[in-house]
Formats: structure tokens, sequence, C-alpha cells
């Protein structure tokens, strides 16, 4: 008996000491906007190399499905999530608090792909009466922007009774509908470009309209959180505020993105293969997953080195940049008033880089 | 024997009238002074929605009484109007109260004003989801099943082989293939059509069967007795003892109809239909689109299940639970 009881303390000691050195970091979830792959290399290296648990965090990054990224920020799931700007700023002003943090991505990557034999050479012109993929949860608003820019009603209006352009929703993989049944399809230029090259369509058969030529610079993968964790006093009883842990986020993620940026053979091979699964291929493609994913991986740097991270400021959302986006959007009528001040908040990303805001130039 | 109303029960109405009215007076003033506002509500005044609420709940237990005996269907139904009545204007005030943001929860006045402006394209949206994927699956999957359960009576090597597995099929969620079948026929309509046949035919082909085989030894002796032949059998006592089976298959099958179109919507649509509508409102928290559409479906789903149900009233009236 004695001797069990000795054992037992051990044990209740052992498991006791094991939690309080789990305690001293604090748990954190990212809610990713997508399957994992190299679009989110930054915060997979972040995890993998420790810079997350330099910072006295354990996140947890979380895979999406077809769903939005901000409803499971607002359920509470996760605390932090990445989206898309028109997403977060329609979900703002239909009275969901959430707040932009940080901006990963400084261009958008949004295009739509035709066959070369469809002839269209002009979206705005050639675009009526035709059939376009769009995703759901909240994916489809460059398109959406982009019809009502050229004047044109969408089946994603519901208040067209007889839509000029047919909007198809389907899950993702542009397999599914391309080109049997609709015209255009959208594609980011780091994934389903390159899928749909993997279906034979390679760029000698189609056209890709880069949404940015046409004047639909949305900003994309960004980082948001609510003014509930922001506003938090005491994060889940870490004694850290949530306006901290944010900033310890962003400093550990733009501290991933520069490294996988910089070493991109070495973040495919050992940090966006090894978590991507069966969503490493791309579907349809013919290039097998490390060849794609280090295709995307190129892809994206491009997207993140751009605008204010060539000049060191990785993460920053210029306000211009942020100015024009919503600008667009009210132009569109996708956004009725502009977003609250509080929409935005740099004050994580100063703490996290020591910078102001108002010192960009 | 009817009760005839006493003195006492009048009195009892006529306070739950008032009681109703002091109620629904409450709430309706709350939700006109909140109107416009943007702060959520003090302590006391939610309180005092509650006590609207309560009111006029009583209101209605003591008005229900008054119809326990009314003849009129319509007069009937006034309880439970008032019941929904309440429980909507409550669900307004309360929203209002705490300032729920319709990103979230939209109020049922936002969701009305919205399923007006939007009417013409929610039909449109109907037409395709209810005629061309339910209605069109639902008739191909109960006309198939149908046929299959006469089969399977008729032939034991199928009762034996066959019918197992329509058992099984029947009580495993067929809905759960939406996203393979979409992937297989194709986005638009026939694949949701395809997902509504399949998920209405077990569960007629196992009713049917039931129906057709459980007959009375004694009808089937005197149907011999008479030197009726198959066909006869059939016609004449296998398929009217098997008509109520069916037709529990055929209400059954309306909601398995609706709920396999506007769910296999959700995994590809050609950018129309309620499930589609759903879908793409769901993902941009455009939820007074999205209730009002499922506005849409519940309506068409309890009009087409009434339908049927009519049918069966006028083709098996003659049986015991009817009669």
């Amino acid at each position: 008996m004695k001797k069990w009881s000795v054992v037992w303390v051990l044990a209740v000691f052992l498991l006791a000491s094991l939690a309080s050195a789990q305690q001293n970091l604090v748990k954190v979830n990212l809610q990713l906007k997508w399957f994992p792959q190299a679009q989110f290399a930054g915060f997979f290296v972040a995890k993998e190399r420790g810079f997350f648990r330099a910072q006295g965090l354990d996140v947890t990054l979380l895979p999406a499905g077809d769903q939005s990224p901000i409803q499971v920020v607002q359920s509470g799931a996760a605390d932090f999530g990445t989206t898309w700007i028109a997403d977060l700023l329609t979900a703002r002003e239909r009275g969901i608090p959430v707040v932009h943090i940080a901006q990963i991505f400084q261009r958008s990557g949004f295009t739509l792909v035709s066959l070369k034999s469809t002839g269209i050479k002009d979206l705005c012109k050639d675009m009526k009466g035709k059939s376009v993929g769009v995703w759901p949860s909240g994916n489809e608003y460059p398109a959406v922007a982009l019809f009502r820019k050229c004047g044109l009603t969408s089946s994603l209006d519901p208040r067209a009774t007889n839509p000029d352009v047919t909007a198809v929703s389907y899950p993702f993989d542009p397999a599914l509908v391309f080109p049997d049944k609709v015209q255009l399809v959208s594609a980011m230029t780091y994934n389903e470009v390159n899928q749909i090259a993997g279906l034979g369509y390679d760029e000698t058969k189609v056209d890709v309209f880069k949404l940015a030529d046409e004047g639909i610079n949305l900003l994309e993968d960004l980082i948001f959180t609510t003014e509930r964790v922001l506003n938090d006093r005491n994060f889940k009883g870490s004694g850290l505020t949530g306006r901290q842990v944010a900033a310890r986020l962003i400093r550990a993620s733009i501290q991933g993105w520069n490294w996988a940026v910089a070493n991109q053979a070495e973040t495919v091979e050992k940090y966006v293969l090894p978590v991507c699964g069966n969503t490493c291929k791309g579907s349809g493609t013919r290039a097998d997953a490390k060849g794609h994913q280090t295709w995307q991986m190129a892809e994206i740097a491009k997207l993140y080195n751009a605008g204010a991270t060539t000049k060191g400021w990785a993460g920053f959302l210029v306000p211009a940049d942020y100015q024009a986006s919503v600008r667009l959007l009210r132009e569109q009528g996708i956004l009725t008033k502009d977003p609250p001040a509080a929409t935005v908040d740099y004050g994580p990303w100063e703490a996290a880089t020591g910078k102001r805001a108002r010192d960009y130039r | 024997m009817v009760a005839q109303p006493t003195k006492s029960a009048w009195n009892q109405a006529l306070l739950g009238w008032v009681l109703l009215v002091v109620g629904f007076g409450i709430l309706f003033w709350f939700i006109a002074s909140w109107w416009n506002q943007t702060e959520p509500a003090s302590g006391p005044q939610k309180l005092l929605i509650g006590a609207g609420f309560l009111l006029a709940a009583l209101g209605i237990a003591w008005v229900a009484n008054q119809f326990v005996n009314t003849p009129n269907p319509v007069i009937g139904f006034t309880p439970a109007a008032l019941t929904l009545l309440v429980v909507v204007v409550t669900a307004e005030a309360l929203l209002r109260a705490y300032q729920v943001p319709p990103g979230l929860i939209p109020t049922p006045s936002r969701v009305l004003s919205t399923f007006f402006a939007v009417r013409d394209v929610l039909l449109q949206d109907a037409f395709q989801t209810v005629v061309l994927e339910a209605l069109v699956g639902y008739l191909i999957g109960c006309g198939l099943g149908v046929f299959t359960a006469l089969l399977v009576s008729r032939y034991v090597f199928l009762e034996r082989g066959l019918l197992p597995y329509a058992t099984v099929f029947s009580s495993i969620p067929i809905v759960a293939l939406a996203p393979v079948l979409v992937k297989m026929v194709g986005i638009d309509w026939q694949s949701k059509a395809v997902i509504v046949a399949i998920t209405v035919f077990f569960p007629v082909v196992v009713n049917t069967f039931r129906g057709l085989s459980e007959v009375s030894p004694l009808s089937l002796d005197l149907m011999r007795s008479y030197a009726a032949g198959e066909v006869q059998q059939y016609r004449w006592l296998r398929l009217p003892n098997a008509l109520p089976f069916i037709f529990n298959a055929l209400k059954l099958g309306t909601t398995l109809a609706m709920i396999g179109a506007i769910v296999g919507e959700f995994f590809g649509a050609n950018g129309q239909g309620l499930g589609f509508r759903i879908q793409i409102e769901a993902g941009r928290f455009g939820f007074d689109i999205v209730w009002s559409a499922i506005i849409v479906a519940s309506l068409i789903g309890i009009a087409w299940y009434n339908l049927v149900a009519w049918l069966e009233r006028r083709l098996t009236g003659w049986h015991v639970s009817f009669r």
C-alpha cells in the first residue's frame, strides 16, 4: 500500500508539473482561410520553428472547409483568423464586431480564367450572358465587385430577377464546372490557375484576367480578431491582455512569413508538405504535391513581398490601400456606409513591430 | 355532450383578451420606442418585455378555452396563430433590446421587409428547387419505389435478395451522398433530382412492400375461392390494402425531397435555388434573406405535405383510421 501511494504522489506531481509547463504557454486558435497549403506557409513556419513558442504562445492552426472564418472567430471557436477584406468589411457592416489587425498579403491574387476559344477579350464587354464560377462563403465579392463595376447584374444579387451574368457556385474545384458549365471561372494566381493548367488548359489555351488589372484590387489574406478578444483584460486567464496576445501573434507570424519567403524550398519541404495532406496536390493537377506547393509558394511570395513589405513594413495595412478597398466596395454598393474607425486597429501591429502607423511614407 | 359556456368561463375569456391586449401593447410599445435605437435596453426594460410576454401568454391560455368546441377550423386556429404572433413579437422586442447584430439574427420585421423586397427572386429559386429538383425527383423516386415493391412482393427471390438492402438503405441518411452525386452528375438541377429520387425511393419500397404483403389471409382465401387471378388480387386486394402504407411513405417523402433538394444545392448549384441562396447569403451574413428562403421552403413543404395528406383522405377514406 505504502509503495503504491508513493507512486501515486509521484504521478500526480509529474502531471501537475506537466500541466504547469503547458500553462506557461497561452493557448491560441488561429483559423486559416482554407485547407493547409503554401498560402499559409508563414504560419506553419512560425509554429514549427518555434516562433510562436518564443512569444509564449501555443498556437493551433485550424484548417477551414468552405465555412467563413469570420463565423468561426465570431463564435469563439477560434481567437484569430485570416480572411479577405471584403468578407471582413461586410461582416462588420452586418454588426459583427471583427477587427483587422495585420495585413499579410499586399496584393490581390484573384483572377478569372476563360478559354481563349470562348472569345472573351474584354471582361466588361463580353461577360453579359455568360456563366461565371464563384466560390461561396464570402469569396465571391471580388467577382461581384467586377460585375457591378461593369454595370452587370448577377444571380448573386437577390434583387435581380433576370440577371446578366449567371454565377455558378461549386465546391472550389474548378474541374467541376470548367470549361463545360462556365465560360469564366474564379482562380487564385497561386492555386487554381495551376490546377486549370493541370486539367490540360495551359497558358496557350486560356486567358487569365487579373482582377487587380480591372481595377478590382481588394486586399486579401489578413489577420483579424474580434473586439471581445482585443479588449480582454486577461486572455484565457493568462495574465496577458488580448492586445498583448495579438501583438505577440503578429510578431511571430511576420517572423515566420519572412523566413518562409526567404527559404522557400526548405519551407515547402519541411513545413508545408508534412501538414497539407491530400490538399497539397490541388485537384486536377498533373504536377505532384511538391511541384504544386513549390509553385504556390513562389506565387504567394509575390503577394507577400509587395507594397509595404518591400519597405520593411510587413504586416502593415497601408491606409491608402485600405481606403481604396473601402471606396471600391462603397462604389459598387457592396458596402452601404463607411466602416467604423474601430474596424482597423493598428495597436497590436505597432506593439509587435515597434513602428508607428503614422510614420508610413 | 357539448359543455355550455358558463358565466365564469365568459369572464375568464374576457379577462384573457384583456391580458392579451395589455401584453401585446407592452411589447409593441417597446418595439416602437426602440425602433431607431442603437444601444441595448436597460435591465428594467428587458424585464418589461418579459412581463409583456407572460401577460400575453397567460391571455392566450385563457382565451384558448373559448375555442375548444369551435367547428370552423379557421377560427379554431386562432389560439395557435396568437401563439405564433406572441413568439415573433417577443423575439422582435428581445433582439432589439439586446441589439443583436443583423448579421447574426435579423429581427422578424427585417426578415419580412427583405422577404417582400426579394420575393421575385425567391420564387424563381423555389421553382428550380421545388418543381425541377424536388418534384421531379420525388415523382421518379416514388414511381420507381412502388414499381420495385410490386416486383419484390411478387417474386420471392427479390424479397430475399433485394429487400434487406432496401430496409437498410431506408434507415441511413442518404443525403450524405449529396456531395458525391453532385460531383458525379454535375451541378445542374438533375443532380439534385437524383439525390431526391434516391432519398425517397427506399422508404417507398419498404412501406409499399409491407402494405402489399400484410394482407389478411381470410381476404386472400376469399379471393382464391372466387378464382381471382394474380392481377385481380393485386387490383382489388393488395393495392388497396397497401394504400395507407404507401401514403405514409409519400408524406414522409415530401419532407425528404425538400431536404434533399436544398442540401444538394449546398454542394454546387447553377446560380439558382433556395439552397444556393441560403448558402451564398449565410456566407455573407445576409441572414434576413436566409430566413426569407427558409420561410418559402417551409410554406411549400407544408403545402405539399397537406396536398398528399388530402389525396390520402380522398383515396383511402374507407380506411379504419378515417372512419
